[in-house]
């Protein structure tokens, strides 16, 4: 049996749609076969949130009197990208202030930065904006300090090029013989924990291994608000190895997201300071995933224990881009909080928060439920397995200079 | 004498009224971290960092729970939160004020 999006979304619209969550689906498979599951259910949401540096909003600020045109900017202090129009101001969500000592005395707190200030703008906080410019005949200001607040922007995108890691790295210290500080956390030598940072079972791409229903236009829930998919992130890597689920084995696809800042919820959206590290923006993401046919009804039933990840060293082997995996373990073995590796049994912790994913996933069925989200279909699927995609190092060619 | 409390706050904004009861206590261990609830997000990273049963995932909802009791204020946990939502708490003579 196969049912189309145009179906579901009529089911949808009149409130007929049977929508569960990744979680719920296991079990309706387990007892009922991916046959009948697939007969039964219309659509399954899927939900993550962890640390995803890899974004950043846009901003429209609007024009000041007399007109600027913004050429260097700052949000509370820290660094915006003012090479945009005269009104655009773009935050990343790793900026940090021109005064941050970095670790300049090891670790370095970073107590704020981009991810803490696009969290200040959707708490609704004023934040302050100083801009400069050259002058021009048609923006003649070169000075600009203003208090802006999200409701009065003219726009306010969020803009995401990769987050939703399919499958990540579980970090672990253990060709070091000092603490390290990683953008997955803090990490004792002679592997003594472990950190990974992933939803396992409930995040997105895992549900959809394959990318036949996830694609450019495809509607999601973004940090609170509606937001849609716009192509594969950053990084996107779908010939990564897979196991016999089609699940990778490592890091893999990846997403580009957007979305209006406004109906955005700092719940969903957060400012993260990472020990020794750096900033970044905690994003909540939930991707609706359409039962469109048996196969699909079994791979969104996918558990902790059919996703692996790989063991890597954060002290030398991933810095240097060197060594193989320690080894592979599954979710089930991480989210037990212990994980085994080379006969060591080591303490793991996650960086994603498991317990917000299932809110997500929760909040995305009430939404389609209620018949307030409907599923996009994409109007391009993203690059799958076998696609000529595979991302490389950095590829260093002679410079020349640029005459000006 | 009346003891005072001195809050080490790690980084974000920590809002005392939002911190879990046992941090508002009067008498307190001389050293303990506390988690303000708000700004918590259920990680679970500051987990792995625990050593003594303070802070452990609630198997059911994958929440952190906080077991005050159990804590002996290494704050080994600290560094590993990045929302700002743990912080060390000192009482007793050499407290004398916020940083």
């Amino acid at each position: 049996m196969r049912k189309s999006f145009d179906e579901i979304n009529e089911k949808i619209r009149a409130k007929r749609a049977v929508v569960v969550t990744a979680e719920e689906m296991i079990d309706i498979v387990r007892d009922q076969g991916p046959k009948a599951a697939a007969r039964k259910v219309d659509v399954v949401t899927t939900g993550t949130f962890g640390p995803m540096c890899s974004s950043g909003a846009v901003l429209n600020v609007g024009h000041a009197t007399p007109r600027m045109k913004i050429h260097r900017a700052w949000l509370n202090g820290v660094a915006a990208y003012g090479g945009l129009a005269a009104a655009d101001v773009m935050i990343g969500a790793t900026a940090l202030p021109d005064d941050d000592p970095g670790n300049a005395r090891h670790p370095g707190a970073f107590p704020y930065g981009g991810g803490h200030v696009i969290e200040d703008l959707v708490q609704g906080r004023t934040v302050k904006l100083e801009a400069e410019s050259y002058g021009t005949d048609c923006y003649p200001r070169r000075k600009l300090e203003a208090g802006i607040r999200l409701r009065d922007l003219n726009d306010a995108q969020l803009s995401n090029p990769r987050n939703a890691y399919q499958n990540y790295n579980v970090a672990v210290n253990a060709k070091g013989d000092r603490t390290i500080y990683t953008y997955l956390g803090v990490l004792r030598p002679k592997m003594a924990n472990a950190t990974y940072c992933s939803a396992g079972q409930l995040s997105p791409l895992v549900n959809d291994p394959g990318f036949r229903t996830i694609g450019v236009g495809t509607r999601i829930f973004l940090g609170g608000g509606v937001g849609f998919v716009t192509g594969h992130g950053t990084q996107h890597a779908p010939n990564v190895a897979r196991n016999e689920r089609g699940v990778p084995t490592g890091g893999a696809g990846t997403l580009a997201v957007c979305g209006d800042l406004k109906q955005m919820h700092a719940d969903f959206l957060r400012g993260v300071s990472v020990t020794g590290y750096g900033v970044s923006l905690a994003v909540g993401i939930g991707v609706p995933i359409p039962v469109l046919d048996e196969d699909l009804a079994w791979s969104t039933a996918v558990t902790d224990r059919d996703v692996v990840a790989p063991v890597v060293d954060y002290a030398n082997d991933y810095p240097n881009n060197e060594g193989e995996p320690l080894a592979f373990v599954s979710y089930a073995e991480l989210k037990s909080g212990t994980i085994e590796v080379r006969g060591k049994r080591v303490r793991c912790a996650s960086m994603s928060s498991y317990a917000k994913a299932r809110v997500i996933a929760s909040e995305l069925k009430r939404w389609i439920e209620a018949g307030a989200f409907s599923l996009g279909r994409p109007v391009e699927t993203l690059p799958g397995p076998g696609s000529d995609l595979h991302p490389h190092l950095l590829v260093n060619h002679p410079t020349t200079e640029v005459e000006r | 004498m009346t003891q005072r409390i001195v809050l080490y706050v790690p980084s974000g904004s920590v809002n005392p009224r939002t911190l879990e009861p046992d941090a508002r206590e009067r008498r307190v261990p001389a050293s303990r971290v506390v988690r303000d609830r708000k700004r918590c997000v259920d990680c679970g990273a500051c987990v792995g960092a625990c050593l003594s049963g303070a802070l452990v995932a609630d198997p059911a909802t994958r929440e952190t729970l906080v077991r005050p009791h159990a804590c002996v204020g290494c704050g080994l946990c600290v560094p590993t939160c990045g929302y700002g939502a743990l912080l060390t708490v000192v009482t007793g003579p050499r407290a004398e004020g916020v940083s």
